[in-house]
């Protein structure tokens, strides 16, 4: 017997997935040359499959913030912000994304992860309840364990479940947290916003809103889906990350909500942590400043995104609903993600397996990300790759590409694109 | 045939549970609540008048036992036996993801919602039982 036995099933999956040449969760890149360009050993890669949205981890005005800070305020700050104090660049970022938001408050966690952990955790209590839709990130899932709330969820992007269980929770004490997100990570489809919000308004529910995929995505400025659907106010809180359109590391919350403030000696994700270093800070700042001064690099990503998902369906592929910058085309199973994977890693394209439990419905996903950086000809050739390995490997048909159902059906609804992907 | 209110949740039960009804509450309007409750309504007359459905008005409220056994069956198919004993996770070798999905389904037949707290102590058949009985009454 030994400590790990109980990991027995997970082990025997993992040791399968090392079998292989590469293992898609055990990869490490030798040098980054760019947001969309790396190398693996001496095999040059093109990037589509990192989650930088606007390709912001290499611009020279955020680098040059971080390189300022560092030399100004050193490496880390070695400690909490309640225990050993925030410095002045953590106060800054706060107003910036208060000011972003148009609201009163902003707290910034360490990571996006702990942002969830810190915000769910807390706001709600031990009779409240967190009712969170069935495809949420990990991070919300932990953050709504963390508490002492009543946690349920409802069916994914569903306004007519979430109000049956609003209803079976009428006349029960505590408050009622409601939580999405803006993209969903894995299939990259985006919440019903409106109809969600009119749920929450007439059960007298707070909302929370993850704009962690959406943030320099969706929107007129680029503020996430709340924003895109006109729908702001009726939002009380938005959790957000650094990590991804923003090309830092860090996690957020804005509020309008008076008495905010509390959260920064109640939330123990916020107190127990160290703060954020002042250069990823600093590079933080600058980032959001490059996001909305450049709204030319969210139409390019909306194009590139568009391009990359229609390639895909014509090539016969079955993607998620909607064309985001999160693409995924739904595999038929582990072992067909893995390969198809293996197979366009070898010809020079990085992407991302994706597999249950972390994925909805039991679905096994190959997982691209598109960047506003990458070029047309970086997507057609990706778009290439994809038609040679996926008839490689006998994914997609040898004859010519046929034509699927796209996600612009006739009634504005979006659907699967592909039949099966329903099941 | 007129429908009767009490049968609804029942109606809702065999129409959500056949994917050609599924497909079809999903191309319908997802916000018009009252007009999905006509929609089911004639469905479900148009169900009766074949003779579809008259197995479930003879049967109104099944048990919450053969509720759990008949929705996991739907998720595992027949191809285990099934008893209070069975232990979920390591027999039938249900993920987190999925147990919750097939709470989900039992949630709805029995119109109650099950804390995740409640699900994550469930080890087995009579377990999940015993937690629905309990919220169940609650409710």
């Amino acid at each position: 017997m030994s400590l790990f036995d109980k990991f027995a099933p997970l082990t025997a999956g993992y040791r399968k997935l090392e079998g292989r040449k590469v293992n898609p969760f055990n990869i490490a890149f030798d040098v980054i040359l760019s947001p969309t360009e790396a190398m693996l050993k001496d095999r040059h890669v093109l990037l589509l499959g990192t989650n930088n949205y606007l390709g912001l981890t290499h611009d020279p005005a955020v680098i040059a913030e971080a390189i300022e800070a560092i030399r100004s305020f050193g490496t880390g700050t070695t400690g909490s912000r309640i225990a050993n104090g925030s410095y002045d660049c953590h106060r800054q970022l706060e107003r910036a994304l208060a000011e972003f938001y148009g609201r009163k408050y902003a707290m910034v966690f360490s990571t996006g992860y702990q942002a969830n952990l810190g915000i769910l955790s807390t706001i709600a209590g031990k009779n409240d309840h967190l009712i969170v839709d069935a495809d949420s990130h990990a991070s919300i899932y932990d953050g709504s364990r963390l508490g002492h709330a009543q946690v349920t969820r409802f069916r994914h992007n569903d306004p007519d479940d979430l109000a049956r269980r609003l209803r079976r929770l009428a006349g029960v004490p505590g408050d009622k947290v409601v939580v999405v997100e803006g993209i969903y990570s894995m299939l990259g489809d985006t919440a019903p916003l409106r109809d969600l919000v009119e749920v929450k308004r007439e059960w007298g529910a707070y909302l929370v809103i993850d704009e962690a995929h959406s943030l320099g995505v969706l929107g007129a400025t680029g503020r996430g889906l709340a924003e895109a659907e006109h729908v702001e106010a009726e939002v009380d809180f938005i959790v957000g990350t650094f990590s991804k359109s923003l090309g830092g590391v860090g996690g957020f919350c804005v509020s309008d909500l008076d008495g905010f403030e509390i959260l920064r000696v109640a939330s123990r994700p916020y107190m127990f942590t160290a703060s954020l270093p002042p250069s990823v800070i600093s590079a933080t700042t600058a980032a959001l400043h490059q996001l909305r001064s450049r709204p030319a690099l969210r139409h390019q990503l909306t194009e590139n995104s568009k391009r990359l998902y229609s390639g895909l369906v014509d090539l016969g592929f079955y993607l998620g609903p909607q064309p985001n910058p999160i693409v995924s085309a739904i595999m038929p199973d582990a072992e067909t993600a893995c390969a198809l994977w293996t197979t366009l890693l070898q010809a020079g394209l990085y992407t991302n397996v994706s597999l249950p439990p972390a994925t909805p419905r039991g679905l096994a996903l190959l997982r691209m990300s598109v960047s506003a950086v990458h070029t047309y000809q970086q997507i057609d050739h990706a778009i290439a790759l994809f038609a040679q390995a996926g008839r490689a490997i006998g994914l997609i048909p040898r004859a010519r590409a046929r034509r699927r159902a796209t996600y612009a059906s006739p009634g504005g609804e979006t659907t699967i694109a592909g039949d099966e992907a329903q099941g | 045939m007129a429908l009767s209110a009490e049968f609804l949740p029942i109606v809702w039960t065999y129409l959500t549970e056949s994917a050609i009804c599924r497909e079809a509450f999903a191309a319908a309007p997802k916000r018009e609540r009252e007009r999905r409750g006509t929609l089911i309504a004639m469905i479900w007359s148009g169900l009766v008048e074949i003779g579809l459905c008259s197995a479930a008005m003879n049967d109104p409220l099944p048990s919450i036992r053969t509720v759990v056994l008949e929705t996991l069956r739907a998720s595992t198919g027949d191809r285990v036996e099934l008893s209070d004993q069975t232990n979920i996770v390591h027999e039938l070798g249900l993920d987190s993801v999925t147990i919750m999905d097939f709470v989900m389904e039992i949630e709805d037949r029995l119109d109650i919602s099950v804390p995740l707290d409640r699900i994550a102590e469930v080890e087995t058949i009579g377990d999940l039982v015993a937690t629905l009985r309990d919220l169940k009454g609650k409710g």
